[in-house]
C-alpha cells in the first residue's frame, strides 16, 4: 500500500497510510469539539483535508476566488530581527522593510512595531513610533497598523512594580495574587491606551493588540477594557489577535461584562473581543508536536469554524510558529503552512489570516 | 498571521491565500474588513465600486491596468502614477470612506499658516527677516513695520 509523506507538528517528516490519515483528521475534529463543546467537522470537510494532505504536492492553496486578506504581527521582525522572533537580521531599516512587505511580498495589510513589541517598553519609544508611522504613512498604500502586545507579565518583579503571582500563588497566597494582578492590569490598560492615542495621532488606520491573554485573564481584561476605550471614543479599528486558544486563570475571578475570563474558548473569546468594539478577531489553536499536522489542522479549523459561524467581525485566525496547524519550529516548511492557510479559508471561513 | 521566518510563513501564506495587496485589490478590501465588513461583504463593496466581479479583485492581470487607469497606485515602480498619500486620498474618495492620514493631510494643508508678526520672539524691527518669514508673505506685500 502507498504511504502519504507528510509532517509531525513538530515539522519531522512522517509517512502515513491513507487511513491513519483519515483517522488523525477525525480525530483532530473530535478533540476540538470535546474541549470547546462545539460541531465537528463534515463529512465533506473531512474529505477536503484528507485529499490536501494525501496531495503530494510541495504547495496548496485556495481556490480562486476565495482568497482572503492578511494581517500581520510582529511588523517587520521576521526580516530585521533574529532568531528570536524567527528574523533573518536582513540588514534593513523599518521603513524599508515594510515597503517590501508591500511591494515584494504583496502583502494586504502591515503594521509598525517596536522591536520589544510589548507596550510597556514601545511606550518609552513612542515618539520614535510615531516618526516611522508618520513616515510610513506617506510612502505606503496598504492599511498600516500599529502592533503591540499588552505582556502584562512585565509589569511583575523583578520586571516591574507589582508582586508577581507566580511568586504569590505557589505560596497559597492567593488574595496577595489577585490584588497584584489588579492593580497591575490597570496601570497595562492606562499603557495600551495611552500609546493607541500616540500612534492614531501619528494617523495609523489600526491598531493591533496581539498575543493578547498570554499572562492569562488579567492580560485579557486589560486588552478587552483598552479596547472598549478607543473603539468607543475614536473611528480608528482594533483587533484583537490571542495568545493561546484557552484564557489561563491566573486570576479566576476576573469577569468582562459579566462573563468570567477564565477558561474561556475562541468562539466564547469571540462574544467578548465583538462587545469590547474590535473590528477584527484573531483566535489561537496551540500546534501539539506530538500528533501530526493532519491531526493538528483538522483540531485547528474545528476551532475556527465554530468562531466564523457566528461572528459579526472579520476572523483573522493566527497561523503562525505552533498555532493554528503551523507545526512548533525555527525555520518553517511551506508544504505545511500552505495547508494551513488554505484549510482556515475553505473550511475554517475565514475572513483572513 | 503569527511568527516565522519570512520565506516559509509570510510568503507561504501569501502565496497560498492571500488577495495580493496592491498587487490586487486586497489592500481595498482589507480597508472595509477596518469598518467590520466580513470577506464576502467586503468583496462585494469593493468591486460594486471598481465596477469589476469578485473574481477580478484577485487577478493581478486585471487590477494591474485598473488600479493605473484609476491612478490608485500600483506594485511595480510606473514614474507619474500616485504614489503613498496621493494614491490613499484617492482610495479614500473611490471607496466612500474616511482613511486617518488623508484626513490629517487635509488638516494640514487648509490650517492657515500663523500670523508671523504676532509671533512671541518675531524679529525686532530693524532686523532682517529670516527666509521662512520672507517666503510667508503674499507676493509683493511689504514686511510689517
Amino acid at each position: 500500500m502507498s504511504t502519504i509523506i507528510t509532517r509531525m507538528g513538530d515539522a519531522a517528516t512522517v509517512e502515513m497510510t491513507r487511513d491513519e490519515l483519515r483517522r488523525d483528521i477525525v480525530e483532530g475534529s473530535e478533540a476540538a469539539a470535546a474541549k470547546g463543546k462545539i460541531p465537528v467537522l463534515e463529512e465533506r470537510e473531512v474529505e477536503y483535508l484528507h485529499d490536501m494532505f494525501s496531495s503530494p504536492t510541495r504547495l496548496w492553496g485556495v481556490e480562486r476566488g476565495h482568497e482572503a486578506i492578511l494581517t500581520k504581527d510582529g511588523s517587520t521582525l521576521t526580516l530585521c530581527s533574529s532568531r528570536l522572533s524567527s528574523g533573518v537580521s536582513a540588514p534593513l531599516g523599518r521603513e524599508a522593510a515594510v515597503r517590501l512587505f508591500e511591494s515584494a511580498f504583496a502583502f494586504d495589510t502591515m503594521e509598525v512595531g517596536h522591536t520589544d513589541y510589548s507596550v510597556k517598553p514601545a511606550k518609552f519609544l513612542a515618539s520614535l513610533e510615531q516618526q516611522h508611522m508618520e513616515l510610513l504613512q506617506h510612502i505606503t498604500i496598504l492599511p498600516l497598523f500599529y502592533g503591540f502586545m499588552p505582556n502584562l507579565g512585565l509589569y511583575y518583579r523583578p520586571d516591574g512594580a507589582y508582586p508577581n503571582p507566580s511568586d504569590l500563588l505557589p505560596a497559597g497566597k492567593i488574595a496577595e495574587a489577585r490584588a497584584a494582578q489588579e492593580e497591575a492590569l490597570e496601570v497595562c490598560r492606562r499603557d495600551i491606551v495611552w500609546l493607541s492615542r500616540q500612534m492614531i495621532d501619528a494617523a495609523a488606520d489600526g491598531l493591533n493588540y496581539d498575543t493578547v491573554a498570554s499572562t492569562g485573564d488579567a492580560d485579557f481584561l486589560a486588552a478587552l477594557q483598552a479596547c472598549e476605550e478607543i473603539t468607543s471614543t475614536t473611528e480608528v479599528p482594533v483587533e484583537i489577535g490571542m495568545a493561546a486558544e484557552m484564557v489561563l486563570g491566573f486570576h479566576g475571578e476576573l469577569e468582562y461584562e459579566g462573563v468570567r475570563l477564565a477558561g474561556l474558548w475562541p468562539h466564547q473569546q469571540l462574544k467578548l473581543v465583538e462587545k469590547a468594539g474590535a473590528a477584527i478577531f484573531g483566535p489561537v489553536v496551540n500546534t501539539n508536536t506530538r500528533k501530526s499536522c493532519a491531526w493538528n489542522v483538522a483540531r485547528a479549523v474545528t476551532f475556527v469554524k465554530a468562531v466564523t459561524a457566528e461572528a459579526t467581525i472579520p476572523i483573522h485566525p493566527n497561523v503562525g510558529l505552533g498555532v493554528g496547524g503551523v507545526p512548533v519550529c525555527e525555520v518553517m516548511p511551506p508544504d505545511m503552512v500552505s495547508r494551513a492557510s488554505a484549510a482556515m479559508i475553505e473550511i475554517g471561513r475565514a475572513d483572513g489570516l | 498571521m503569527g511568527s516565522g521566518d519570512p520565506n516559509g510563513m509570510g510568503m507561504a501564506h501569501a502565496l497560498a491565500s492571500s488577495m495580493g495587496g496592491i498587487k490586487t485589490a486586497g489592500d481595498l478590501v482589507a480597508r472595509m474588513q477596518l469598518k467590520k465588513m466580513r470577506l464576502p461583504e467586503a468583496k462585494r463593496y469593493v468591486a460594486d465600486k471598481l465596477g469589476v466581479s469578485i473574481l477580478d479583485l484577485s487577478d493581478s492581470t486585471v487590477m494591474r491596468t485598473l488600479r493605473e487607469e484609476l491612478d490608485i497606485g500600483v506594485v511595480t515602480g510606473v514614474p507619474g502614477i500616485a504614489k503613498g498619500l496621493e494614491a490613499k486620498a484617492r482610495i479614500a474618495e473611490l471607496l466612500d470612506i474616511r482613511i486617518n492620514c488623508v484626513e490629517r493631510m487635509r488638516q494640514k494643508i487648509s490650517a492657515p499658516l500663523p500670523q508671523l508678526g504676532s509671533r512671541a520672539g518675531a524679529p525686532a524691527h530693524d532686523e532682517a527677516p529670516s527666509a521662512v518669514a520672507a517666503a510667508s508673505r503674499p507676493s509683493g506685500a511689504a514686511a510689517t513695520p
